[in-house]
C-alpha cells in the first residue's frame, strides 16, 4: 500500500515535471519569446564582410497584421535558436517551400511569380544577392491591401524599390508630371511586377495605361472603378477616392449617355433642318 | 497737411529719442540696477619693442616646436636617439609649417606689438563667415555674434527650450523672458551671478598667513566687466561699448593662454576678473581647442579638484582662485578618463559651432540657455545606430539603443568627490584653505548613490529634473513623487555627517535632518504634497509622455539653503543667495544672506516692475502659479519668513562625458538588485521579474 | 435693306479663335479621354494643355472686353416679358419656321440676340466656361479631389460640345442659311426691311 502511494506520488510528480518541461518548451518556441529581443527596434549589426547593416528587428505590430500572423517564428525558422547567442545558423528559407504544392495557394500563382522573378533583371544580373526577401519582408507581408487608400498602397510598394533605387529622378525625366505619377502608380506597373525589366524594355508608352485596355486595370486599380462604386456608392467614391487616370478611369455611364444625347441632338437638328427644307420647298411650290 | 514745421518737430523728436536711448537710458539703467560700466584696462596688455617682439616669437616658436617634437618621439626609449630624432624634426620644413603659430607673421606684418582685446582682433576679423548645419553660410559681424552668444550673455530669451515649467509650459514658448545662468540661483555655487560675480576673500589657513583669494561666477565668463551682461536682461538697450571691449577672446582662442592671469582685481569702480592680454597669448591664437574649452568647462565636468584639471593647476599669480571641492558632475573630459579625449577628439568635433554659437544639443535637463536649440549633438551622429561591432553580443547590444542611451552603459562611475548633498546653512571650517565652506554632506560617484538612471525624452523641468516616461506610458513611473535615493549606505553616511555637524550646530535634530536630506518630500505639508501630485499628473505627465524616452544616467544633487517662504510652491521656494566674502570668512550663513540680498538687483527683483516683467512668469515655471510676492525678506535688519530647507526634490543633472570604452555587462542590470531599478523605472511587477531573470543572462554567467 | 455693324473686329477675331480652340480641344480631349491614339498621348497632352490655356486667355479677353466696350449690353437680361418672349421664340423654332412665319425677333444695334440665344450664351459664357476653365486649371496643377475635378471637366465638356452642335445649326436659321455666318465674318448684319 505504502509503495503504491509512493509510486503514484512519483508518477504525479513526473507528470508535473514533464508538463513543466512541455510548458517551458512551448514558451521558448512561442513568438512572444523571440520578440523579447527581435521586437527591439534597433536590433541590428554591421556585417563584417559587406559593411552593411543587417536588421534583425521584427515589428510586432506589423507582424500581427501580416498574412503570416498565425505562424510561430519556429514554423519557418527551424534551425536551433533555443540558446543565446544563437549558433551560426545559415538558413535557406524560400517562399515556395511552403507555397508551391499546397492547392490552397494556387490562386496566388506562386509558380508563375517564381518564373517571372527568374526572368527579371534582378535574378539575371544578381543571381546570388536576390531572393524574395530582398523586396518582401515575410514578417509584415500582406498579400492584398484592398480597401486601403490607393496612395498608401503606392507609397508602401514604391518604398520597397526606393530602398535600393534611391536616385531615380534623372532617368525618369522624360516622364511628364513625374511627382504625380510617382504618387499615383507603382514602379512595377511599368517595370512589371516580379519580372522586373531593364530600363529599355520597360513601358514607356503612355497609352498602355491611359486607355481602357490599360495594363493598370489588371493590377493596382483592379479593385477600384466598378466594385468600389457598387460597394460605396457615388458619393463616397467622389469624396474618398482621389485617383483618376485619364483614359482609364472612364465612367461608362457618363460616356454612354453623353454620346446618346449628342447623337439624338444631331439627329433632331438634322430632322429640323430637313423639315425646314421641305417646308420651304412646299411653300415655294404653292406660290 | 505736411509742412515744414511738422517735419522739423518730427526730426527733433527723432534726435531726442536717439539721444535718450543712447545717453540717458544707459545712465537710468545703471542707476536702477546699480551696475557699473567704465573703460577697462589690463596690466598684462603691454606694448613690446620690435626686439622684444622678435625675442618672444623665437621663444614661442622654439617651445612649440620642441613640445610637438617631444610628443612625436614620446615612444622612443633610448634618450640619445630621442634627442636626435627631435633635432631632425625641428629642422624639417614641413614639420615646422605644421607647428608654427600662423598669427606671428600677421602681427609682424601689421606691426601689432600690443594686444588690446577685441579691438586688436576686430582689425582683421570684423566679420566672419558662419557655416550653418543646412549647408548654407552667412557673413556676420564678429562682435555682435559673440556678444549675443550664451557664452557672453549667460542667458537666452529666444524660444526652443527643452526646459518645461512645472506649470507644463515650454519655457519661452509664449512671452519670452531672459533665463539662463545669469538669473537662476543654484545650490551648487550657492549664489548667483550678480551677488557673487567677482569677490575677494581673506583666507586664514592654519599653517601660513592671511591670503587674499578670488571667487565668483565671473571666473568662467568671457566678459571682463564689473557685472554680467545685465543690460541683455532688458528688452531694449545693449551692452555698452566699454564692456564689449572687456571680452576675453584669448581664453578660448589662445593656445598659450595663462590661467594664472585669471584672478579678481579691485579698482576705484569695483571688482572684476583679470585676463591674459599678453602678446605671448595673442601670438598663439587659432581655433579653440579642447584645452581652451576646458579652461572653464572642466570645472563643471571633472570638477575643480579633479586630478587632471589643467586650469586648476594655475590658480593665479596673486589672489589665487578658490577651488570648489565637491565636483558639479564628476564626469571629466580628459585623455585619462574619456575615450574620446584619449582619441584626440576636441569639444567642437561633437559640439560643432556655427560662428560663436555652440550647440548644447537638443536634449537638456539642467542647462537652460542654448544658442542652437535645433542642432543635434549625439553619439549616433558618428557612431550610427549600430555602434557595437566586435562583441558576439553586438546585435543585442545595438538592440538596447532603442531604450538606453549610450551613456547609460558607457559611464560606469562619476568621480568620488561628486557632490550629492551640500549644506550651505551649516558651513564648516576648512583648515587647509582657511575659509568656511558649505558642508558636503554626501559625496559619491557610485551608481545608486551619486547617480541613478531615469527616463528622458529630452525635456527637463525648471529645476533640473529629467522628464520622460516608460514606453508603457503608465502613471507608475513618477520619480518626482518618490524617494529616489534609498541606499542604506547613503543614509548611514548622511546620519554620520549629521552627527558630526551637531557637534558644531547643537540645534540640529539628527533624525529630522537625515529624513529631510534623504526624503526631501517630507518637507512639504500634506496639502502641498497633494497639489504637487495633481500638478505632476495634470501638467507634467503630458510632457513626460512626449516623444521617445530612453534611460539616461543622471547625477543627483540637492542643497540646503535659505529660502523665501513667501514664494513657495510644491516644488520648492525661491532660494536666497550667499555673499561669498562674509560666508567664507565668518561662516555666518544668515549674515551673508542678509548682505547678498541687499544687492540692488535683488532689491529690484522684489519690486513691481521686475515682478511684471519677468518674476511672475519665472515663478509660474517654478510651479508657483499665484505669481511673485514682492515682500522683501529683509526688514529692519532681520530676515522675515526665511527658512532653511532642502529643495523638495533631488536635481538630476545630465552626464555625457567621461565615456568609457567598455560598457556595462548584461548581468549588471539583468539581475535582482542590479544597477537599474526597474520598479522605479515604471515596469510592471511581471516585467520586472522577467527583466531580472533572463534565461540568456543566466546561461551566459 | 437694313444694315447693322453688329460685330466689331475684336469680337469676330475672338469668336473664330474660340471656335478653332474648341475644335482643337475636342479632338485632343477625346483622344486623351478615349485613349484611342488618334493623337499620340504625349502630343495630345501638349496640344490640349496649350489650347486650354489659350482658351482661358480668350475667355478673359471676352470677359474684360464686355466690361470695357458696350458689347456687354447684349448680355443684360431684360426680365420684363421674358417668359412671353421665350415662348414666342420657341414657338417659332418649333412651328413657325416651317410655316414661313416672320422672325419674332429683329436684330438691332441694341440687341443682337433673341431671348433664347441670349439665355444660352449667358449660360455658356458665364456658367459653363468658367467651370470648364477652373476645373481644367485644377486638372493641370492636379489640385483638389482629382476625381471630382475630372468628372466635372468631362461633363461640362460634353455639354459644351452639345452647345456647339446646336449653335452651328441655329445660325442657319437666319433670313437665309448664310446670313448669320456672313455677319460673323464681315461684321455687318443685313436684312430686308419689314415695315
Amino acid at each position: 500500500m505504502k509503495n503504491y502511494i509512493r509510486i503514484t506520488a512519483f508518477l504525479i510528480l513526473l507528470t508535473a515535471v514533464q508538463a513543466g518541461f512541455a510548458n517551458q518548451n512551448a514558451k521558448t518556441k512561442s513568438t512572444a519569446y523571440c520578440l523579447r529581443c527581435h521586437g527591439m527596434e534597433t536590433l541590428a549589426y554591421r556585417d563584417t564582410i559587406t559593411g552593411k547593416v543587417v536588421n534583425l528587428y521584427v515589428n510586432p505590430q506589423q507582424y500581427r497584421q501580416s498574412n503570416h500572423k498565425r505562424l510561430e517564428c519556429t514554423t519557418c525558422h527551424t534551425a536551433d535558436y533555443s540558446h543565446y547567442p544563437h549558433p551560426d545558423n545559415s538558413e535557406n528559407l524560400y517562399c515556395l517551400d511552403c507555397h508551391k504544392d499546397d492547392p490552397k495557394f494556387t490562386p496566388y500563382r506562386f509558380t508563375e511569380i517564381e518564373q517571372a522573378f527568374k526572368n527579371s533583371i534582378h535574378a539575371i544580373q544578381f543571381p546570388t544577392e536576390f531572393s524574395c526577401f530582398s523586396c518582401h519582408d515575410p514578417h509584415q507581408f500582406k498579400v492584398s491591401r484592398v480597401g486601403e487608400d490607393i496612395s498608401e498602397i503606392v507609397r508602401y510598394d514604391n518604398e520597397i524599390c526606393l530602398n535600393c533605387h534611391a536616385s531615380l529622378l534623372i532617368s525618369h525625366q522624360w516622364l511628364p508630371n513625374q511627382t504625380l505619377h510617382w504618387r499615383s502608380i507603382r514602379c512595377i506597373e511599368c517595370h512589371f511586377s516580379h519580372k522586373i525589366l531593364p530600363a529599355k524594355e520597360s513601358v514607356k508608352n503612355c497609352v498602355e495605361c491611359h486607355s481602357k485596355e490599360a495594363t493598370l486595370l489588371s493590377r493596382l486599380y483592379k479593385y477600384r472603378s466598378q466594385e468600389d462604386l457598387q460597394k460605396t456608392g457615388w458619393f463616397n467614391k467622389a469624396v474618398f477616392n482621389n485617383a483618376y487616370i485619364i483614359g482609364m478611369s472612364r465612367n461608362e455611364t457618363i460616356d454612354r449617355w453623353s454620346l446618346i444625347i449628342l447623337v439624338l441632338t444631331i439627329c433632331g437638328l438634322f430632322a429640323h433642318g430637313l423639315g425646314r427644307f421641305l417646308a420651304t420647298k412646299a411653300r415655294s411650290h404653292k406660290k | 497737411m505736411i509742412n515744414g514745421k511738422l517735419i522739423s518737430v518730427l526730426f527733433l523728436l527723432l534726435i531726442l529719442s536717439v539721444f535718450f536711448y543712447k545717453f540717458v537710458y544707459p545712465v537710468l539703467f545703471e542707476s536702477y540696477t546699480g551696475v557699473v560700466n567704465v573703460e577697462l584696462s589690463y596690466d598684462s596688455s603691454q606694448k613690446l619693442s620690435d626686439t622684444e617682439f622678435e625675442a618672444l616669437v623665437h621663444e614661442l616658436t622654439y617651445q612649440a616646436r620642441y613640445d610637438k617634437a617631444a610628443e612625436f618621439v614620446a615612444d622612443e626609449e633610448n634618450d640619445l636617439s630621442r634627442q636626435l630624432k627631435m633635432n631632425m624634426l625641428m629642422n624639417t620644413p614641413s614639420f615646422l609649417r605644421q607647428t608654427d603659430f600662423k598669427h606671428i607673421k600677421y602681427f609682424r606684418d601689421a606691426a601689432i606689438r600690443q594686444y588690446e582685446g577685441p579691438k586688436t582682433c576686430l582689425q582683421c576679423h570684423k566679420t566672419i563667415k558662419v557655416h550653418h548645419a543646412d549647408g548654407t553660410s552667412s557673413t556676420v559681424n564678429t562682435l555682435d555674434d559673440i556678444v549675443n552668444s550664451v557664452h557672453f550673455k549667460f542667458q537666452s530669451s529666444s524660444s526652443g527650450f527643452s526646459t518645461y515649467g512645472y506649470d507644463g509650459r515650454q519655457v519661452n514658448q509664449g512671452r519670452a523672458i531672459p533665463v539662463g545662468k545669469i538669473n537662476r540661483a543654484c545650490g551648487i555655487p550657492g549664489s548667483f551671478s550678480w551677488t557673487g560675480w567677482a569677490e575677494l576673500i581673506k583666507s586664514k589657513p592654519s599653517h601660513g598667513h592671511v591670503e587674499i583669494r578670488s571667487e565668483g561666477c565671473g571666473q568662467c565668463h568671457i566678459g571682463g566687466n564689473y557685472h554680467p551682461a545685465t543690460e541683455k536682461m532688458m528688452p531694449v538697450g545693449d551692452v555698452p561699448k566699454e564692456a564689449k571691449q572687456g571680452i576675453d577672446c584669448l581664453i578660448c582662442h589662445a593656445a598659450k593662454y595663462d590661467m594664472n592671469q585669471r584672478y579678481v582685481i579691485e579698482d576705484a569702480y569695483g571688482r572684476r576678473w583679470n585676463q591674459d592680454r599678453s602678446m605671448k597669448a595673442a601670438l598663439s591664437v587659432g581655433r579653440a581647442t579642447d584645452k581652451n574649452c576646458l579652461n572653464c568647462h572642466q570645472h563643471n565636468m571633472g570638477g575643480d579638484a579633479y586630478q587632471y584639471n589643467v586650469a586648476a593647476k594655475s590658480l593665479g599669480y596673486k589672489n589665487r582662485r578658490l577651488l570648489h571641492k565637491g565636483a558639479k558632475r564628476g564626469n571629466p573630459f580628459s585623455a585619462e578618463d574619456d575615450v574620446h579625449a584619449a582619441a584626440g577628439l576636441i569639444c567642437t568635433d561633437c559640439h560643432v559651432p556655427e560662428g560663436h554659437k555652440i550647440p548644447r544639443g537638443r536634449l537638456g535637463v539642467d542647462l537652460v540657455a542654448n544658442d542652437l536649440a535645433d542642432k543635434t549633438v549625439s553619439c549616433e551622429t558618428c557612431h550610427t545606430t549600430t555602434p557595437h561591432t566586435r562583441s558576439k553580443d553586438q546585435a543585442i547590444l545595438n538592440g538596447h539603443i532603442a531604450r538606453l542611451a549610450c551613456e547609460t552603459c558607457h559611464i560606469t562611475h562619476l568621480q568620488d568627490n561628486n557632490v550629492v548633498l551640500r549644506d550651505w546653512v551649516h558651513p564648516t571650517w576648512d583648515e587647509e584653505e582657511g575659509v568656511f565652506l558649505p558642508t558636503d554632506i554626501y559625496l559619491s560617484g557610485e551608481v545608486g548613490k551619486g547617480f541613478i538612471y531615469l527616463w528622458l525624452n529630452g525635456n527637463g523641468t525648471f529645476l533640473a529634473n529629467a522628464l520622460g516616461n516608460n514606453p508603457n506610458q503608465s502613471n507608475a513611473y513618477n520619480p518626482l513623487m518618490r524617494q529616489i535615493m534609498d541606499d542604506p549606505e547613503v543614509i548611514a553616511a548622511v546620519r554620520a555627517k549629521a552627527i558630526e555637524l551637531k557637534k558644531i550646530y547643537a540645534d540640529i535634530d539628527v533624525e529630522k535632518y537625515v529624513e529631510a536630506a534623504i526624503k526631501p518630500l517630507t518637507q512639504l505639508s500634506p496639502a502641498m504634497l497633494e497639489k504637487r501630485g495633481e500638478m505632476i499628473q495634470e501638467k507634467l505627465r503630458p510632457v513626460m509622455n512626449q516623444g521617445k524616452s530612453r534611460i539616461y544616467p543622471f547625477k543627483l544633487f540637492n542643497a540646503m539653503m535659505y529660502e523665501d517662504m513667501g514664494n513657495q510652491g510644491p516644488f520648492g521656494a525661491m532660494i536666497l543667495p550667499f555673499d561669498y566674502p562674509s560666508y567664507y570668512e565668518t561662516g555666518n550663513a544668515i549674515e551673508s544672506v542678509k548682505i547678498a540680498i541687499q544687492n540692488p538687483i535683488v532689491k529690484r527683483m522684489y519690486e513691481t516692475p521686475f515682478k511684471l516683467y519677468m518674476m511672475d512668469e519665472f515663478m509660474s515655471y517654478f510651479g508657483v502659479l499665484e505669481g511673485w510676492k514682492t515682500d522683501y525678506p529683509l526688514v529692519d535688519g532681520k530676515l522675515v519668513n526665511v527658512e532653511p530647507h532642502w529643495m523638495r526634490q533631488m536635481g538630476t543633472l545630465m552626464v555625457n562625458h567621461g565615456i568609457e570604452k567598455t560598457g556595462r555587462q548584461c548581468d549588471e542590470c539583468h539581475t535582482t538588485h542590479g544597477i537599474l531599478d526597474f520598479e522605479l523605472l515604471g515596469y510592471s511587477a511581471e516585467r520586472v521579474y522577467e527583466l531580472e531573470h533572463l534565461p540568456e543572462v543566466a546561461t551566459r554567467r | 435693306m437694313k444694315q447693322f455693324y453688329l460685330y466689331p473686329l475684336w469680337i469676330r477675331l475672338w469668336h473664330w479663335t474660340n471656335a478653332l480652340l474648341f475644335i482643337i480641344l475636342i479632338i485632343s480631349g477625346a483622344s486623351l479621354h478615349y485613349g484611342n491614339n488618334f493623337l499620340a498621348f504625349e502630343t495630345a497632352i501638349l496640344v490640349h494643355n496649350t489650347a486650354g490655356i489659350m482658351l482661358t486667355l480668350a475667355w478673359l479677353v471676352f470677359f474684360i472686353g464686355n466690361f470695357v466696350s458696350d458689347n456687354g449690353k447684349h448680355y443684360r437680361l431684360r426680365f420684363k416679358g421674358l417668359i412671353g418672349r421665350l415662348i414666342k421664340q420657341s414657338h417659332y423654332y418649333a412651328i413657325g419656321i416651317f410655316r414661313g412665319d416672320p422672325h419674332p425677333f429683329h436684330v438691332s444695334a441694341d440687341m443682337k440676340f433673341n431671348t433664347l440665344q441670349q439665355l444660352s450664351y449667358i449660360g455658356v459664357m458665364y456658367g459653363l466656361m468658367p467651370i470648364l476653365i477652373v476645373s481644367g486649371l485644377f486638372f493641370l496643377g492636379y489640385m483638389g479631389n482629382l476625381w471630382v475635378i475630372a468628372i466635372t471637366h468631362l461633363v461640362v465638356a460634353y455639354l459644351l460640345v452639345l452647345f456647339m452642335v446646336a449653335h452651328i445649326y441655329i445660325i442657319t436659321t437666319g433670313e437665309t442659311v448664310f446670313t448669320n455666318l456672313r455677319a460673323m465674318l464681315t461684321g455687318w448684319h443685313k436684312e430686308k426691311d419689314y415695315d
